[in-house]
């Protein structure tokens, strides 16, 4: 370990404990409280990783989780900032994307090949040598050495929480200007929420001096740290990301594995500025960094960034820098200024008297690299007055000007304008309840950012209801001098690199645009500018500066590419956990489990397949099956919708709601429900249970019931009907009892309601108690026998399955599942709406025109299935069978062909126990689909044969067994 | 609401407020003209099942419709200094007790389901009364044993079963 800064430096260290870890398989050391990269440089190692397209070594660059350069791999985790994360015993940190290590990276040698891949080279290479080459040759290289980092899939299980917060205010950033916000509205009565990505608050305050003695800024911070932990009302999250603002103030804010989900009246960005590279020859060298990048090394970690430095001042915190790289000992050669008199600069003066060399009217044209590029060495200068000088040095600090944090404002709907008289950009059309603070506001001097966040945490406070004395804007001398906008003329040699994530040149964006992309939004889809980890945070205004040089603009007029959430990486684990999968169980499910069910789910409800335990399942289903048609069943068919529609106008409601005629149906009678859409297609179907001249009870598709209250309520709320609909589903359980013995069973159980054939027709519905059970009852036929389907309150569900199973014993009474159920039906000829039928099924493919009222003047859907009546069938459903062993693979989704072409397919089939051969419903030709025609049916296996078309039902086609 | 008021009971003025009954019936009201009476948790049905009774038997037109509520939804209460840490977790709605106050519930979302959060304060401590989907017990019991050990709050879970 290199000899780190004393105390007061590293501010962040527990110099008592060190800490072991490994860099690519060299055993390095830190102490507690490093960062990765900290812990490297401390070591003196500073190549983090290698460039993505050329392989060039980069290091450090802003020390604050915002470049790409810094991305390492841990074990377990891909692209982890090493500027962020802490060291921990035994940690092993590798670089990526690399051949070798970060040190020695085969890759290197593409560095060389660069005149091979300029700008959208992608687009025109890799069709070469063969016509097949891109699939066979290029693609799979390409794919290998694509992206960035390595997910392990066999990590272990992350434990993500999400919790939702609510607050008054809600201040991005715990620097000077967001603690000031904060502490402004808390005083005055405002719940608020302070979030900061550092492990302490004080923001540039832990780093910067912000003047010529560090006294002032020291102060500040402490002055604001004790104001803030006074305010009980004041809640800090740190380590911390605000990752994006979406509608009404919705804020996600990261913090390690917890997702909080924050609404927040009003919102105070004071995230502060990205401080911006230069741009020039060998501009990514390791050791080249960014001046707050320097100051955060030493302050927070006791690192200097080198022992040689030279400072490149475009502004005045390149002249604090160098004040601070001399208080740690470091030798600072020279400082660059680019202005051409430095008289008036008291920072330059101090400087002077401390034996600094300041160099006027100085730009940077070039970096010189050691050992392949590995460290700089030296810089090339120019000078008007002297021409070009080289200088030795092992790091270059650049303090070259900022631009806002602009990407939360931008996703909140603010606009990104630039002003040329102050060289910056800046923020207008802020929405409402949202204010900006600090340097993102465009303030540098301490005093006025101070003054700038109390005028926001006042703004916000108000906003949210409190009273709050709004004090004046201090205006900011500095503001105007602190970007500094150099000449970006490329270098004849290249690598000035305007985008360090994509290794894109000045040339590259030069190219672009001669490539006829004048658009900056085509630019950055041609060149990926922008596009890389970092998402343009150092490139954004140099693209747009070089766009609209070569298109003779202004950078106003060319803009930057908007910004979108989220800010910065956030896991999927974050937005995915916790892992709630919603499930819902009948009231007979404990049942279910204890007879062997196999259960499934159906959406969210889980039902019963079959109940084979550790039997034979074919076997087992056929059995039920055969069960239901020789002796009874019994299903649970709880999960099936129920709606109790009750008022003076249910009966006209229905009717408008269904195609059948429900207005004149007889009290206690049981009426087939179809539902269509406004095009006429089939949504749902049921029945509809008349109870009494007010109320009918109506069923509903398990999967639809949820859609089809909704769509009751919606219209009756334009129709404004005297109707109460109630979606009662999970209030009742229900109970299929099916089989030549159904009847028998009931009767078994006793009760009030009258169950012989007279007393209890098919198609009719009774209320009453069975089995010392309020139930309602109604006849109708799902599987072809005589059934009764029971719907008894949920609370009685699982007595009362136990009731049945006994009193039907002796009957032979046995649940069955519903694969035996779907069979049953198929043989029937009943279709399964979403199985048998698609978003353009009407009733006449379906043979149903038999339920659409001819005599009602309106229902829902019908000038739509009216006007596609007219058009003519393009395909029909029809039933058709094929011999037990027909030889291919038959199932639901098989073409049906006509002259080859594919005219439908099939959408249920099996072979049906009951009748012993192949059955199903399939989509044709209507000429076709009449009895006696054949149709061609494509097997899964690719064969293809002729399949029988028969009438339905196959099995009992006068209804002799459902009606006795 | 009129039956409300032919039988003498107070409903509360405002949709999603309550009130308490003397006879300890709790009244929520859901909308202008729905309300839920609960009997108190843990204590005698009996009260209530007078009321349904006196309601099934009265012959005002107006009366209104049962929703079934008894065997359609399920019933949970969260109480205890945690509980507003606790209902965080399940539910996005602004439920802080500053702004969720005693004798006011909110018709929104929790455990990633319809639900009617209500104050009621039980127990002496700050508690919500969380009226959801029968069907969806099971999860919903799943999601709070599980969201609750995540705060580290000790809840304990326990099942209040009526007097008689």
């Amino acid at each position: 370990m290199t000899e780190r800064l004393p105390l007061p430096w590293g501010s962040r260290l527990d110099r008592t404990r060190k800490i072991r870890f490994e860099f690519d398989g060299w055993p390095l050391e830190g102490f507690a409280g490093d960062c990765i990269a900290s812990a490297m440089a401390g070591t003196g190692r500073w190549i983090l990783s290698r460039s993505f397209k050329y392989h060039r070594p980069r290091g450090i660059l802003t020390m604050a989780g915002q470049d790409a350069n810094t991305l390492v791999q841990l074990p377990d985790e891909p692209n982890v900032r090493a500027d962020l994360r802490p060291i921990a015993e035994g940690l092993k940190v590798t670089a990526q994307n690399v051949s070798g290590t970060a040190e020695h990276d085969r890759g290197a040698v593409l560095d060389r090949l660069g005149r091979f891949m300029p700008v959208g080279f992608y687009y025109r290479s890799f069709f070469r040598p063969g016509a097949k080459s891109w699939l066979k040759f290029w693609e799979p290289m390409i794919r290998k050495s694509a992206g960035l980092g390595k997910v392990d899939p066999a990590a272990g299980r992350g434990h993500y929480i999400k919790e939702n917060l609510h607050t008054d205010v809600l201040v991005v950033g715990a620097g000077p200007a967001g603690l000031s916000a904060a502490i402004k509205a808390a005083e005055a009565g405002a719940q608020v929420l302070l979030v900061d990505l550092n492990p302490e608050l004080g923001g540039a305050l832990t780093y910067a001096r912000f003047g010529l003695e560090p006294a002032e800024a020291e102060a500040t911070l402490k002055t604001l740290r004790e104001a803030a932990e006074k305010l009980g009302n004041l809640r800090v999250l740190r380590g911390a990301t605000c990752n994006g603002w979406f509608a009404d103030n919705w804020l996600p804010v990261l913090q390690g594995e917890m997702l909080y989900r924050v609404r927040a009246k009003q919102v105070v960005v004071a995230a502060g500025s990205h401080e911006q590279p230069l741009v020039f020859r060998n501009n990514d060298l390791p050791g080249i960094l960014l001046s707050s990048a320097a100051q955060r090394l030493m302050r927070h970690y006791a690192v200097r960034p080198g022992q040689r430095a030279v400072v490149f001042a475009g502004n005045r915190d390149g002249y604090l820098t160098a004040l601070d790289l001399l208080d740690a000992g470091v030798s600072l050669f020279a400082v660059l200024d680019p202005a051409a008199d430095v008289s008036g600069k008291i920072l330059a003066q101090r400087l002077i008297e401390r034996g600094v060399r300041i160099i006027p009217n100085a730009t940077v044209t070039e970096a010189l690299g050691a050992g392949g590029n590995r460290h700089i060495r030296a810089i090339r200068f120019n000078t008007p007055e002297h021409g070009t000088e080289l200088l030795d040095c092992d790091h270059l600090v650049v303090a070259a000007g900022y631009t806002p944090c602009y990407q939360l404002p931008l996703h909140a709907g603010a606009k990104l304008g630039f002003d040329e008289a102050s060289r910056q950009f800046v923020l207008s059309n802020l929405p409402e309840a949202f204010h900006v603070a600090g340097s993102a506001a465009g303030y540098f001097d301490l005093k006025s950012v101070l003054r700038s966040g109390e005028v926001a945490g006042a703004a916000a406070a108000q906003g949210a209801g409190h009273a709050c004395v709004h004090p004046d804007i201090i205006p900011d001398a500095s503001a105007p001098k602190m970007n500094y906008l150099q000449d970006l003329s490329p270098h004849p040699k290249g690598r000035d690199f305007v985008d360090f994530d994509e290794d894109l040149q000045i040339k590259d964006i030069k190219n672009a645009v001669s490539d006829g992309y004048s658009e900056l939004e085509l630019v950055k889809r041609y060149s990926t500018v922008g596009m890389g980890p970092s998402q343009g945070r150092h490139s954004a205004l140099a693209t747009a500066r070089i766009v609209a040089r070569e298109t003779a603009r202004k950078v106003g007029e060319v803009g930057i590419t908007t910004s979108r959430p989220p800010f910065g990486p956030e896991k999927l684990g974050l937005l995915a956990g916790p892992n709630h999968v919603p499930y819902r169980h009948t009231a007979m499910h404990a049942e279910h489990v204890a007879g062997g069910a196999k259960l499934a789910p159906v959406g969210a409800w889980w039902r019963p397949l079959h109940y084979a335990g550790k039997r034979d399942v074919k076997k087992v289903i056929w059995d039920e099956v055969t069960l239901v048609r020789d002796r009874v069943g019994m299903l649970d068919v709880s999960t099936l919708g129920k709606l109790a529609i009750r008022g003076p106008d249910a009966a006209a409601f229905l009717d408008r709601i269904y195609t059948m005629a429900h207005a004149r149906q007889p009290v206690g009678r049981v009426r087939y429900c179809l539902m269509l859409n406004d095009m006429g297609s089939v949504i749902d179907d049921g029945v509809a249970f008349r109870l009494s001249e007010t109320e009918f009870y109506v069923t509903a598709t398990t999967g639809a019931v949820a859609r089809v209250f909704a769509d009751m309520l919606f219209l009756n709320t334009q129709w404004g009907m005297q109707v109460d609909i109630q979606n009662v589903t999970a209030a009742f359980a229900a109970i299929n009892v099916t089989g030549p013995a159904a009847r028998k069973v009931l009767e078994a159980l006793g009760g009030d309601i009258d169950l012989s054939p007279d007393g209890f027709p098919y198609l009719n519905g009774r209320s009453g108690v069975i089995g010392g059970c309020p139930a309602r009852i109604m006849r109708i036929g799902f599987t072809g026998e005589l059934s009764y389907e029971l719907h008894v309150p949920q609370s009685f569900g699982a007595s009362h399955w136990r009731k049945l199973l006994e009193a039907g014993a002796p009957f032979g009474l046995q649940p069955y599942g519903l694969e035996a159920s779907r069979i049953l039906r198929l043989e029937k000829g009943h279709i399964i709406i979403g199985q048998d039928t698609d978003a353009l099924s009407t009733p006449d493919e379906l043979a149903m025109g038999w339920a659409l009222s001819k005599a009602k003047a309106r229902y829902v859907g019908k000038t739509g299935v009216e006007a596609r009546g007219r058009l003519g069938l393009k395909r029909k459903l029809c039933g058709f069978e094929l011999p037990e062993g027909h030889g291919i693979r038959l199932a639901e989704s098989c073409l049906v062909l006509r002259d080859g072409r594919p005219v439908g397919f099939v959408t249920s089939t099996c072979l049906s126990p009951t009748v012993h051969k192949w059955i199903g419903l399939a989509y044709a030709d209507p000429r076709d689909a009449t009895p006696g025609s054949s149709l061609r049916i494509r097997g899964l296996c690719g064969k293809e044969l002729e399949a029988r078309v028969v009438p339905t039902p196959f099995y009992d086609p006068e209804n002799q067994r459902q009606e006795m | 609401m009129d039956w409300l008021g032919e039988a003498g009971l107070s409903a509360p003025e405002s949709v999603n407020t309550t009130l308490d009954l003397p006879c300890g019936t709790s009244v929520l009201r859901l909308g202008q003209q729905e309300v839920l009476l609960t009997a108190p948790p843990g204590g005698s049905g009996a009260r209530l099942r007078e009321l349904r009774n006196a309601w099934h038997d009265s012959e005002l037109p107006a009366k209104g419709y049962e929703a079934y509520r008894d065997e359609g939804w399920a019933w949970f209460v969260i109480s205890g200094p945690a509980a507003p840490a606790l209902m965080r977790r399940i539910s996005m709605a602004d439920l802080r007790p500053e702004s969720l106050k005693p004798a006011h519930l909110a018709q929104t979302r929790a455990l990633h389901l319809d639900a009617v959060v209500a104050r009621f304060d039980r127990f002496g401590a700050v508690s919500y009364d969380i009226f959801f989907d029968i069907a969806s017990a099971g999860f919903a019991l799943d999601v709070l044993t599980e969201t609750a050990a995540g705060t580290n709050a000790d809840f304990q879970m326990a099942a209040l079963h009526p007097a008689e």
